[in-house]
């Protein structure tokens, strides 16, 4: 079942990717003719409606995701932080419907395709850019309005609880004057494991919260006592939504 | 300086800085796994204890080696002792 369940959706995944990417084939040449930061957001603007295709109706079949906003509406740019148990986390990130750009590891730009979209919408390499040039590629995402999605975890969890966050992207909110949002994604521990299997389908649930203002953000004394208080934060509410998912499940 | 005045020296920089609490400060817990400090973080932990104790830590490899808060106590007890200015910084 485990092989089925994976040959499905990477195969629906795929279908639709050829069919969105060759959709946006035309409009890809346009930003390519664009100034840097215009086309870097247009494709961050692209991949969006591609994650939230993908997870409202192309996976809809195989699993349900409960999506909350409980930021009021409020749309500041500032630094979304994201638990990360699975690799459908890079998709997840789309549910509160804004253009982000993902900081991610080394390894993601050089796989063929995948690589080269993500420099074509500015993703942050966070092992290989130094400080100011982190900073100065992160002035201009948030200058044109979008976010920036970090994984303070730094690599998955595949499990409900988060690793130990590390302090890199408070101490830019901090520096940088910040708002911080926190988004909780709970119940895709195993979707897929670290072998990208689907053992199970199980719906989901993503909250948004925050944001916490950027003047509260300055007021800590170090990016250690920041990360700690969106730790917690989070923690106990990702506690309370697995225990909800696991109340549904019984049901 | 005793040893109880130290710890209170050290632990004060966990306290103003990271926004710890005092009971959670004991000599077993591990910097990284147990109070979750990272690189940044412990950059953070030698400017504080540096500033506190009036000294440079820069270069001394036993600050980067402590694991232990009770590595980072008995690390200023014998700096304490070899160096009676860090004494004086308190009074």
């Amino acid at each position: 079942m485990t092989l089925l369940r994976s040959i499905a959706i990477y195969f629906v995944t795929f279908l639709w990717a050829l069919v969105f990417w060759s959709m946006m084939l035309v409009p890809m040449i346009i930003a390519g003719c664009l100034p840097a930061e215009r086309r870097r957001h247009w494709v961050r603007v692209m991949l969006l409606k591609f994650g939230r295709g993908t997870v409202r109706v192309m996976w809809r079949p195989f699993f349900k995701v409960d999506y909350r906003d409980r930021t009021g509406g409020i749309r500041e740019p500032g630094i979304v932080v994201a638990n990360h148990r699975s690799a459908i986390d890079a998709f997840l990130v789309s549910m509160p419907d804004l253009s982000m750009a993902q900081t991610v590891n080394d390894w993601p730009f050089r796989v063929p395709i995948l690589g080269w979209v993500a420099k074509m919408a500015g993703y942050l390499n966070i092992t290989n850019w130094d400080y100011e040039t982190l900073n100065a590629r992160s002035r201009s995402v948030l200058g044109i309005g979008d976010m920036i999605v970090s994984y303070p975890e730094g690599t998955r969890s595949e499990s409900p609880k988060m690793n130990p966050f590390r302090s890199g992207a408070f101490r830019v909110a901090m520096d940088m004057k910040l708002p911080i949002y926190m988004l909780c994604i709970a119940g895709d521990q195993f979707m897929p494991d670290r072998k990208f299997r689907f053992r199970e389908f199980r719906d989901l649930k993503v909250h948004f919260l925050g944001p916490i203002p950027a003047d509260e953000v300055q007021r800590y004394a170090t990016a250690y006592a920041l990360k700690m208080k969106v730790f917690r934060i989070m923690t106990e509410e990702l506690a309370s939504m697995d225990a909800e998912l696991e109340n549904e499940r019984q049901l | 300086m005793d040893r109880n005045e130290i710890v209170k020296a050290v632990n004060s920089i966990f306290i103003e800085r990271f926004e710890l609490e005092e009971s959670e400060l004991t000599p077993e817990k591990n910097i990284i796994e147990d109070l979750q400090l990272d690189s940044l973080d412990i950059v953070d932990m030698i400017v504080g204890l540096q500033q506190k104790f009036g000294i440079v830590l820069r270069d001394n490899p036993e600050i980067r080696n402590a694991r232990t808060l009770g590595d980072v106590y008995d690390l200023f007890e014998k700096l304490a002792n070899e160096h009676p200015e860090i004494a004086e910084h308190f009074k």
